[in-house]
């Protein structure tokens, strides 16, 4: 009897568990708290991978150049690389304990997204679940990405892009800032199972795949990780350590000291199928530990040849959109040149006007960004002025007061005479058009215009000759500063702070996907462009762990932080050391060119035509001078 | 029974060895090789992901060169009772060290530290070096 009724009780049991419903787009609860297990890649761990190691990696030969040539003393240096946060193209790998939470809709109950926690990421990983769009191709990349998900079956797969350029592993093997990472994560009681696939357009010629092991640890905490980077070269200008092609002394030590032969260390594709054990049956390991030379010849080193050879394609400016920066500030995109914006009560200040072909979808997006904005603020500032001020310039209709222009780029003063003549163009100040703020540039640019008989109302009106140069007034509640970058892109180079809101829109000094556009006829040197993108990293504070705080507007690009900045002028002093070298050598520019010693960074950098070749001859120029 | 008890012993200890390096310290330094630096200690920045000591040594000809010696991180030194008291600026020390394998680098990893004046060390004991 006692056992019949036992038995009843557990029929009913399974009855009312199988009764109540799974929240539908969550079939399995993946939360709580994980420890990492070591049972792979132990000698990755400890003491580290070892330089020229790139065993197991689908690495194209632009990858294998630039890990040959990277000095692991970097992240040393660097304090914007001591506290960045790994990647989900790493992070499996990285030993850290982790988290899972839900966040639920308070109303439906349904899951929004998971939260991950890792014990050195500088907040919480989410993954939406909820089935929103991607981002803006034009948002801020981090070091944790955007990611969805979505179960398949009892499987999360979890997709991230708007990643930073990273790594995948610690000895100099880059991911680009185009990778996206595949994540699958599957329940095994008490076990979690984590497939993390790196697909990376730029370093791999077919996709990463890994696998790492969680296991339940329902009693762990993550601790504290109170990261505080530190520049620790005291008395130094700031150097990337870094080796010239060729003089690695390392890159045979991984397969000296493990006996394996070296053509299976250098990695690739073709290493990683069970067909390579014929091959590496008939191969020896290095008799002793010396300096290589290696040939670089796969597809990934002819990115700049190829896009050379593609046609001219006609600029189109359909896509032009506005994506709010901070604060109260906007990034209008897809016009040629960026275009950073300021909206509020005062009306609008534009830093640069983009294409002049672009200037009617321009508008567009400055009535878009017109319709977003709330009734103004009362200012948090101790101001006198502030009540009043803001009431009486309560905005009715868009209002753009006066454009900034960084550069005499097209790409950046070609809408100036269509946003002149606009309706929306309404100046702040007297009521003589003349003696008001209008078009505002660094001297240098108006006069190059000038002289190349550009026509007027192109051509800034009004200049500065300082280093820096601050509005006259608050403009939306915010200080708008100036910063004279001499010797960078040109001589006439600015970048403009909008200080409460804490953006910088940066110009041409910083293009997040391309190669600097250097004019050494009009000014321009590498040394003075590593300097300004220097001064820009100065300027900024990241908000925690290298990412965040200060938004850098590129001239060209996606909206960015220091740590993206950092990453462009490393490469830039690479490339600078290395053309350096060969000026040294008495090399001539054809040498130069010949020499590709801008080949591992083409695939991020390189990808429009004449950009590289372009931007060698200026380094080449400006270091020969 | 001895022997099953020191492995059981180490293996205890080692479980508690961090692993947390934002790097790769074999990347970055030569794990094969040891030097001693000797001078005197100008800053101590105890931090995550790894605290820097910093110390000047003193060349024949007069000049002096900073060496930055890489080591555990803060909460790794605490346990181990290494706070901001336990060696201060112009102490005089004795730092072991595998150097940077980047030419001309005067960065370290720290092994061993000594403060000559009283003998007080860091890093003699199993655990104490941070991979």
């Amino acid at each position: 009897m006692q056992t019949r009724t036992a038995g009843v009780v557990m029929l009913l049991a399974l009855l009312a568990i199988r009764a109540t419903p799974a929240q539908e787009n969550s079939p399995v609860d993946m939360t709580g708290t994980w420890r990492w297990i070591n049972h792979e890649d132990e000698r990755d761990r400890n003491p580290g991978a070892f330089p020229g190691d790139y065993r197991g990696l689908p690495l194209n030969d632009a990858a294998r150049m630039r890990a040959d040539t990277y000095d692991e003393e970097v992240n040393s240096t660097s304090s914007l690389l001591q506290c960045r946060p790994r990647t989900p193209g790493y992070q499996p790998k990285g030993l850290d304990p982790m988290r899972i939470d839900k966040v639920i809709d308070p109303l439906t109950r349904q899951l929004v997204a998971y939260r991950i926690s890792y014990e050195k990421t500088a907040g919480e990983r989410v993954i939406w679940v909820d089935g929103r769009p991607s981002p803006s191709p034009f948002a801020l990349h981090s070091w944790e990405g955007f990611s969805t998900g979505k179960f398949r079956g009892d499987t999360l797969e979890i997709t991230t892009t708007h990643l930073k350029e990273s790594y995948v592993r610690r000895n100099g093997v880059a991911t680009s800032f185009r990778a996206t990472v595949i994540e699958h994560l599957s329940l095994e009681e008490p076990y979690l199972e984590v497939t993390f696939t790196v697909i990376d357009p730029d370093y791999l010629t077919e996709p990463l795949v890994r696998s790492a092991t969680y296991m339940r640890a329902p009693t762990l905490q993550l601790p504290p990780y109170p990261c505080q980077p530190e520049d620790n070269q005291l008395g130094e200008k700031y150097r990337v350590p870094h080796y010239l092609p060729g003089e690695n002394p390392y890159l045979t030590e991984s397969a000296f000291k493990y006996k394996t032969p070296q053509e299976g260390v250098r990695g690739g594709a073709d290493t990683l199928y069970p067909e390579w054990r014929a091959r590496a049956a008939s191969l020896q390991p290095p008799a002793a530990q010396s300096t290589i030379k290696p040939a670089y010849t796969d597809a990934s080193t002819h990115v700049a040849e190829r896009a050379d050879a593609e046609r001219p394609r006609a600029p189109a400016y359909d896509k032009v959109a506005p994506l709010h920066v901070a604060g109260n500030v906007y990034l209008i995109a897809g016009a040629g040149g960026n275009i950073v914006v300021s909206a509020g009560g005062d009306g609008m200040v534009m830093v640069d006007s983009g294409a002049a072909a672009a200037s009617d979808r321009v508008l567009d997006a400055v009535r878009q960004i017109h319709q977003s904005l709330r009734p103004p603020d009362v200012p948090d500032a101790a101001s006198p002025f502030g009540n009043t001020w803001q009431a009486a310039h309560a905005f009715a209709e868009p209002t753009i007061r006066m454009i900034i222009n960084t550069s005499g780029n097209p790409d950046h003063v070609g809408g100036n005479a269509n946003i002149r003549k606009s309706p929306l163009f309404r100046l702040l100040g007297y009521r003589d058009p003349s003696l008001s703020l209008q078009v505002l540039a660094h001297a240098a640019v108006q006069a190059r215009m000038v002289e190349a008989k550009a026509p007027e109302l192109l051509v800034p009106t009004d200049t500065y000759l300082s280093e820096t140069y601050t509005l006259y007034r608050f403009f939306n509640n915010q200080a708008v500063q100036l910063f004279h970058m001499p010797r960078a892109i040109t001589d006439g180079d600015s970048v403009v702070w909008f200080r409460r809101s804490d953006v910088i829109a940066a110009g041409d000094i910083y293009d997040s996907e391309i190669y600097p556009p250097i004019d050494v006829d009009k000014g321009g040197s590498i040394n003075g462009e590593i300097d300004a993108l220097n001064k820009l990293i100065a300027m900024s504070v990241t908000e925690f762990m290298a990412q965040g705080g200060t938004m850098i507007v590129p001239g060209r690009g996606w909206i960015s932080d220091a740590a993206d900045v950092g990453n462009y002028r490393d490469m830039l002093m690479i490339i600078r050391d290395r053309v350096q070298a060969m000026v040294d050598k008495g090399m001539t520019l054809a040498q130069v060119k010949a020499a590709k010693p801008t080949m591992d960074f083409d695939p991020e950098y390189g990808r429009e035509p004449g950009v590289t070749s372009r931007f060698v001859e200026a380094v080449y120029r400006s270091l020969k001078k | 029974m001895k022997f099953s008890f020191l492995i059981i012993a180490t293996a205890i200890m080692l479980a508690g060895v961090p692993l947390r390096a934002h790097h790769s310290f074999g990347g970055t330094y030569d794990v094969s090789r040891t030097i001693t630096v000797k001078g005197k200690m100008v800053q101590v920045t105890l931090r995550a992901p790894h605290s820097f000591l910093y110390v000047e040594v003193a060349d024949p000809d007069g000049t002096t060169r900073q060496w930055v010696i890489e080591g555990a991180t803060a909460s790794q030194f605490a346990r181990q009772g290494i706070d901001k008291d336990a060696f201060k600026i112009g102490d005089p020390v004795e730092v072991v060290v595998n150097p940077s394998r980047s030419p001309n680098s005067t960065h370290g990893r720290l092994i061993q530290i000594t403060r000559t004046t009283d003998g007080k060390s860091w890093g003699s004991k199993a655990g104490e070096t941070v991979n």
